[in-house]
């Protein structure tokens, strides 16, 4: 069995003399969420279109459930469901008559299938509204019904938070949580709301001017964000002697340049300046760091830009 | 590619500018028969139809407009729309190969084109031998005259349909697709006359293209031979316009 959704190898695509995607070698495993960070521009949706079929890659190849060309890879799209960019839907019909055109383009059988969806998404109310009269919040959760109608295995979903309302954004990854952890559906996910991505992803690609820069689990996300106090003295190993004996804590390190990052007492930061200054050591470099996701990202694209 | 044809049909039918095209050619044509109706040329009326075949003819001719241009708006508002609302996306990231959509979408968009081009013709001949009788022909049978035309409608409607089909393909825009279509077959006959001036072989060609079939399908005279030629040659275009269209969908990107 394939342990991996979806492969890229050197995806890259090319618009004239602009590299919108260069040569990215992307890696979702079967039931993670992977959330897929970027400015605008820096390549996200195109990626997201050469993997549904919406454009097609200048050079390099697309492994989705195992199947890389042609036909197969056309039937592997059948898996999955999609929502890009704005929510795309007929805006004369109604919630339900959205569901049903793709009901029957999916050939999925019965009609209970678009009372489940619209009860999953919360729209079951709606009944002849049109969806043009529909807020931005209330298409994007009927987008995402339509991408959920054929029991995806795999979501694709861009910026489905646009336009949500705070408890709509909480609502939305409590879905997207749930529908992970109870049906096993992987999911690609971009946002511009980082603080929220960090709360739902369990992996991350971080992609800059085209380039896929990091491919990182949250867990390696929480190590290289973790908080410390930064603490630089003449002898660090006197320092670290204080800590384990004094502050009784092995939770640190003694990094190359010499300084001390300590992971314990971040709370009683004062108590710990006290034992080093009383064990007759000089503070030159005491402060409190780490980052958070955004933080992260900006650094990792190299500051100051936001997603 | 049932599938696709089912989907594509359910938005066909639930396809805003399909009803208003249906309704503003069923009031016409109703209104066409009813003036004739009542316009009275013994008591100064100017119109002179005296018989449901004759609105019937007078129908043919105004259905020319209504294959060159009233189809042009449902292309622009069920082809192309499907571009600007996005939907496109869903339909070609489905697992369904895109030649197989755009068949289908093509199948489902002639149907409704041959539909709309028999409103007109079918409400003035059948409501007008209600009111005014069917009346008769010379020389020719009037079953045979009514059958023979509402073959050439549908397969001149669906040829055009799929010209039309291929320039909202084309440029992915309703207002566009309406416009483009609408100068297109404005000029089209001019086109052909100006290039039979440089190009003999121009004049030769467009003796034989739909362009000039629709301004003679509606001659109760026409031969057996220019019968088949107007049934055959407008459905080869029709055929190779769908493959024209197909080629320009897969190599599309969708924005």
């Amino acid at each position: 069995m394939n342990e991996y959704v979806l492969r890229t190898h050197q995806l890259t695509k090319r618009y004239k003399n602009q590299k919108a995607l260069d040569q990215a070698d992307m890696t979702i495993r079967k039931g993670t969420i992977y959330g897929f960070i970027g400015q605008n521009g820096a390549g996200k949706s195109t990626l997201m279109k050469l993997v549904t079929g919406l454009a097609y890659p200048t050079s390099g190849t697309i492994e989705l459930f195992g199947a890389t060309g042609g036909s197969e890879l056309v039937r592997a799209r059948k898996r999955m469901g999609v929502s890009i960019e704005s929510p795309a839907l007929y805006p004369l019909l109604t919630a339900e008559e959205n569901l049903e055109a793709h009901r029957l383009q999916q050939g999925i059988p019965g009609k209970e299938s678009i009372k489940r969806t619209l009860e999953l998404i919360g729209l079951s109310g709606t009944g002849r509204k049109k969806a043009k009269n529909f807020s931005l919040g209330m298409k994007q959760r009927l987008a995402l019904g339509v991408a959920l109608l054929g029991e995806p295995e795999f979501l694709i979903l861009d910026e489905p938070t646009n336009g949500l309302d705070p408890m709509g954004v909480v609502e939305m990854r409590e879905l997207l949580t749930r529908l992970n952890k109870e049906r096993g559906i992987t999911i690609l996910i971009s946002s511009h709301i980082l603080s929220e991505l960090h709360l739902l992803a369990t992996h991350y690609g971080i992609i800059h001017k085209g380039k896929l820069l990091e491919q990182l689990t949250s867990r390696e996300l929480e190590e290289k964000c973790r908080q410390y106090i930064h603490i630089k003295v003449s002898l660090p190993e006197r320092a670290a002697a204080i800590l384990e004996r004094e502050l009784a804590t092995t939770a640190f390190e003694v990094m190359a340049d010499g300084t001390i990052r300590l992971y314990a007492h971040l709370e009683q930061p004062a108590q710990v300046s006290a034992a080093l200054v009383a064990g007759g050591l000089a503070l030159e470099q005491f402060m409190p760091m780490g980052e958070d996701l955004e933080s992260y990202f900006a650094a990792r694209i190299g500051g100051g830009a936001h997603a | 590619m049932l599938n696709l044809l089912r989907s594509e049909w359910y938005k066909l039918l639930r396809n805003r500018s399909f009803w208003l095209l249906l309704t503003v050619l069923f009031v016409s044509a109703a209104g066409f028969v009813l003036l004739n109706y009542f316009d009275d040329p013994a008591d100064g009326g100017a119109l002179d139809s005296k018989n449901g075949l004759d609105l019937f003819a007078g129908a043919l001719g105004g259905d020319n407009y209504i294959i060159k241009l009233g189809l042009t708006v449902l292309a622009g508002f069920y082809i192309s729309a499907e571009y600007a609302t996005g939907t496109i996306k869903r339909a070609v990231s489905s697992g369904h190969s895109r030649s197989q959509f755009i068949v289908a979408k093509f199948i489902v968009f002639l149907l409704g084109s041959m539909i709309v081009a028999l409103v007109f013709p079918v409400v003035c001949l059948s409501l007008g031998s209600m009111l005014l009788g069917t009346g008769s022909l010379p020389d020719v049978s009037v079953t045979t005259y009514v059958a023979k035309s509402f073959v050439l409608i549908l397969t001149l409607s669906a040829a055009f349909a799929a010209v039309t089909g291929v320039i909202a393909t084309l440029l992915t825009d309703s207002g566009k697709t309406i416009g483009a279509a609408f100068v297109f077959y404005f000029f089209a006959d001019g086109l052909y006359a100006v290039a039979g001036k440089f190009m003999p072989f121009a004049n030769k060609l467009y003796d034989y293209s739909i362009f000039n079939m629709i301004n003679h399908y509606a001659d109760p005279a026409l031969s057996a031979s220019d019968f088949a030629r107007s049934v055959y040659i407008p459905i080869l275009v029709a055929i190779a316009f769908i493959a024209i269209g197909g080629f320009i969908f897969r190599r599309k990107e969708i924005k």
